[in-house]
């Protein structure tokens, strides 16, 4: 092993003017170098050393096993969706999505990192091919009718109370995870939107969402449709729109908006209640609570979980960072919310991980780290790697993201009528709406957690279109000035990189770097770069 | 058309939202209660010893402070709100009851305790969190936090009798103005009216902006001299519209469509009367505040409503208003970055052009009256289209 260990070492050490992390202290390259201007395709993969590009590239394929694997399931409803749908097509970009997510991570946050990754990868296909095998616009399949589709901002565990239905997140699949893989693809459904009359300054989340609907381009699947209020106007806007073009019977799940208050959460359970009501109703079917048990167990032992890791955020020594934590939590606590048994199982193998790593005190990213950041606001989808862009340009660690604050409350697995209250509270404080709507006290919530993370830096994403969090821009800069944080408010358009672009962005927190705290970039290739073509 | 006999004294009271009746009736020793949209009733804040008062922010020109908090990317309602209580606009105000209908108002009403900008020491703010369906759960809802963050509030803060004799009371008020108002718009409804949908709109508004005791009689007054008033000798305008969409507390606004050639035969919009001035029935075994609630969440037309009922239900009312005031056409207005009637404008001029067969005009505006040429083109070519349509064989143009 020893032997083994030095002749990695001697081969790393021969080979280390073609890593990128090294080629950018020395000023002679970086991690931007090895791309192409504009596309962003990249010409070679990036070198880590031996052990850490093996293990990427292990992972790189493990992933396109699933993918494999998807097609190999359903094969036809497959190429039927590449040809009817769009948006198929950008799941192509998958792979270069995740090596763009983790550049520069070597080591334990790499390793975690495609832990969290494939959980997704492998969730995601699966998804997909059960889809497109029972679209009835491709067809149809055996299990169409026992599917609900439902919004995917409306947390799914209490749907899992029906034993033979299979809740289907709605908009997922078309709109907004695609949108993370593929900067290109929603200004298209945006165009469908607007050119029906839709204003431009409507949140572009949900004008791509009308897009989709008014294109025809969401799988029909289920006999009831589940809409809801969350996380806002537009949302429920683009709600009423969407349940026109589906053409199912619908129910809005409307949860209380103003959430914490004593007379909100009576509310919220009831609409629960009204919306099983309703399922039972339209599928035939009766709610089973020993079934919902079950999955509650995964979801509160995923969420005793998160509670943990966040303990370790709060020191340098975590080696869960950035975007691997955040799109994770995102998609294992909103679209997946306990009914995945793998995730509990890849939280457990990644919380073994962040301890071995800590009682190492191992830092990641080299220790480079010079500002703890706590990124606050809806995040820009189309800028998925922005953290990891922050981290190796700039040193900016995002410790934690305003959605991984989603609802960690446990849920009673034995008592249904607590059971449905610990749902509601859960569904209350849900993804975009759990801080940035519902009154001032949750969007001022954020120096209270960049405190307790021990962070110097508040990134406040400023989606342009979104007037709840428009209605606080002086407030929370005043509170930044008084309290002593750097703040810095980085302008995106959410899911519409026409408005402002990824280099805009970039453009934003480097100013403020370079102008204002003077100082250096680790990687200086990665200061200004063009992307506008990239996936 | 002769000159109604109040009607300069209307549009004064217009003028300022600390007008001479407010002012009276805050002398009175009454508590003036601040309010901006619909979902809060209007007969709530008219329990005897208070006053409602809608907000508007006349002559708003620029808001340069609401824009630094708010941001120009935000309702410009929102903004001269808030602009003109911090220039002190609105220090007669003992409270202001807001309600999370947008999260622009929402953010606005914030600002208020926030900022602290109406200088009264008895100020305060609360914020309900409305109903977006119409069922039962919603009602009930409803009922909670109205009792919890306005009536309790009325009650525990300043004395406020809410007793059922009260709510009666408040409710007798609000029929007998309802009343009046109703039959003053009715006039619109003949095919020559003596009446205009400019100065419907200045009526309606001073019905929301005064106290409505002091009102009450210059109405009343207003009612009987339009039963004897000559219309033109023939009707002046070359189409009749349907005015529907988001706020609009500008009669400016109205008189543009109407010097365009389109009279308002209705006013389908917040601070319009459809809502707003309808009978409260309290039906048998009923409490004076469960019809109310009940009676508020019936009627009211916002585009934040989510369920299919009351969806259908607002374009149901837009068409019942076309038929009853015999429209030509609607025009759906939103103020430009309302998420809601963003939506619902390009929904309904859908479902009215090609499902209904009811022409639309769709516009955007500003709070104070800004682009005014663009929008006039838009009305005098919405005019000659509907009066294409009225030409045989035109409808198919």
């Amino acid at each position: 092993m020893i032997m083994i260990d030095g002749l990695v070492q001697r081969i790393d050490k021969k080979l280390q003017r073609f890593d990128p992390l090294w080629q950018a202290k020395r000023g002679i390259g970086g991690l931007r170098s090895r791309y192409n201007d504009k596309t962003g395709v990249a010409k070679y993969r990036e070198w880590r050393g031996i052990r850490d590009t093996l293990y990427d590239y292990g992972q790189w394929m493990k992933n396109l096993g699933s993918m494999t694997v998807m097609v190999a399931s359903a094969p036809i409803p497959c190429l039927k969706g590449f040809w009817e749908y769009r948006w198929m097509g950008s799941y192509l970009g998958t792979f270069m999505f995740i090596d763009r997510l983790f550049e520069g991570y070597r080591g334990y946050e790499l390793r975690i990192a495609h832990h969290n990754m494939h959980a997704i990868v492998q969730s995601l296909t699966k998804k997909i091919a059960l889809v497109l095998s029972n679209d009835k616009r491709l067809g149809g399949g055996p299990l169409s009718d026992q599917m609900i589709p439902y919004d995917e901002v409306l947390p799914p565990l209490f749907l899992k109370g029906f034993k033979d239905l299979i809740p289907i997140p709605l908009q997922t699949l078309p709109e907004f995870i695609i949108c993370d893989i593929d900067q290109q693809l929603e200004p298209y459904y945006i165009d469908v939107a607007e050119s029906f009359g839709l204003p431009a300054d409507v949140c572009s989340r949900c004008a791509a969402e009308t897009g989709v609907a008014i294109d025809d381009a969401f799988p029909i699947i289920g006999k009831a449709f589940l809409t809801t209020n969350m996380p806002c106007n537009a949302s429920e806007a683009t709600s009423m729109f969407q349940r026109r073009r589906v053409g199912l019977p619908d129910m809005p799940v409307t949860l209380a908006m103003i959430h914490n208050e004593p007379g909100a959460h009576p509310y919220s359970t009831q609409m629960l209640k009204d919306t099983i009501a309703f399922i039972e109703k339209e599928y035939g079917v009766t709610y089973d609570w020993d079934e919902l048990f079950k999955y509650a167990k995964e979801l509160n032992e995923q969420n005793t979980i998160e509670l943990e890791k966040w303990e370790f955020m709060k020191t340098p020594y975590c080696a869960l960072v950035g975007i691997a934590e955040s799109l994770y939590r995102l998609y294992s606590w909103a679209s997946v919310n306990g009914q995945d048994p793998y995730f509990t199982k890849t939280d457990r193998k990644v919380l073994k991980l962040i301890t071995k790593a800590y009682d190492e005190k191992y830092e990641p990213f080299s220790g480079k780290t010079r500002h703890r950041a706590f990124l606050w606001g809806p995040s820009a989808v189309y800028y998925t790697d922005f953290p990891t862009w922050a981290e190796n340009c700039w040193g900016i660690n995002i410790v934690l993201n305003m959605d991984s604050t989603m609802g960690h409350n446990q849920i009673s697995t034995t008592d249904p009528e607590e059971a449905i209250k610990d749902l509601a509270l859960l569904s209350e404080k849900a993804t975009m709406r759990h801080h940035a709507v519902g009154g001032w006290e949750n969007v001022n919530a954020i120096w209270e957690w960049a405190k307790n993370f021990n962070c110097d830096m508040v990134i406040f994403n400023d989606n342009v279109s979104c007037k709840g969090m428009n209605g606080v821009h002086a407030m929370m800069e005043e509170q930044a000035r008084e309290l002593g944080f750097h703040f810095i408010f980085l302008e995106h358009d959410l899911e519409d990189c026409r408005t402002i672009s990824r280099r805009d962005m970039r453009k934003r927190i480097s100013d403020y770097m370079s102008i204002v705290l003077n100082e250096k970039p680790l990687d200086p290739t990665l200061v200004d770069f063009d992307d506008s073509e990239a996936y | 058309m002769k000159d109604l006999k109040h009607f300069i004294y209307f549009e004064n009271l217009l003028r300022d939202a600390r007008n001479e009746l407010v002012a009276q009736a805050v002398e009175d020793g009454k508590r003036a209660l601040g309010y901006n949209c619909y979902y809060i009733p209007e007969v709530l804040l008219n329990l005897p010893g208070c006053f409602s008062s809608r907000l508007r922010a006349p002559g708003m020109k620029f808001s340069n402070i609401a824009d630094y908090y708010m941001t120009t990317r935000n309702c410009p309602y929102v903004r001269a709100i808030l602009e003109r209580a911090m220039e002190g606009g609105y220090h007669y105000l003992d409270a202001l009851f807001g309600a999370e209908c947008c999260a622009a108002m929402e953010r606005m009403e914030e600002h208020f305790f926030l900022l602290k900008p109406v200088k009264n020491d008895r100020f305060f703010v609360t914020i309900i969190d409305p109903p977006m369906k119409g069922d039962k759960t919603n009602l009930d809802y409803y009922k909670s936090q109205l009792k919890l963050k306005v009536v309790n509030e009325l009650r525990d803060r300043f004395g406020i009798d809410v007793s059922e004799d009260a709510m009666r009371e408040a409710v007798r008020l609000h029929n007998e103005i309802s009343q009046v108002i109703t039959e003053i718009g009715n006039y619109r409804k003949l095919p020559n009216p003596p009446i205009t949908g400019y100065e419907f709109h200045v009526i309606e508004l001073v019905s929301q902006v005064c106290p409505h005791t002091l009102i009450l009689p210059y109405l009343k007054e207003t009612l009987e001299e339009l039963k004897d008033r000559k219309p033109e000798p023939k009707f002046p305008f070359r189409a009749r519209v349907v005015l529907a969409g988001s706020e609009i507390d500008d009669p400016e606004f109205t008189k543009l469509i109407e010097m365009c050639g389109a009279m308002v035969v209705a006013d389908r919009y917040c601070f319009g009367s459809f809502p707003g001035r309808e009978q409260i029935i309290i039906q048998d075994g009923e409490s004076a505040y469960d019809a109310i609630c009940r009676h508020y969440l019936q009627w009211n037309q916002c585009a934040r409503f989510m369920d299919g009922g009351k969806i259908d239900q607002r374009h149901e009312e837009i068409r019942r208003l076309a038929k009853e005031y015999g429209a030509d056409g609607v025009i759906y207005e939103n103020m430009k970055f309302c998420e809601f009637w963003s939506y619902e404008k390009v929904l309904a001029s859908n479902i009215f052009t090609n499902e209904i067969g009811i022409p639309c005009c769709t516009i955007e505006k500003e709070y104070s009256l800004g682009s005014i040429e663009q929008l006039r083109t838009r009305f005098q070519a919405f005019v000659e289209a509907l009066e294409i349509k009225k030409i045989p064989g035109g409808d198919k143009a």
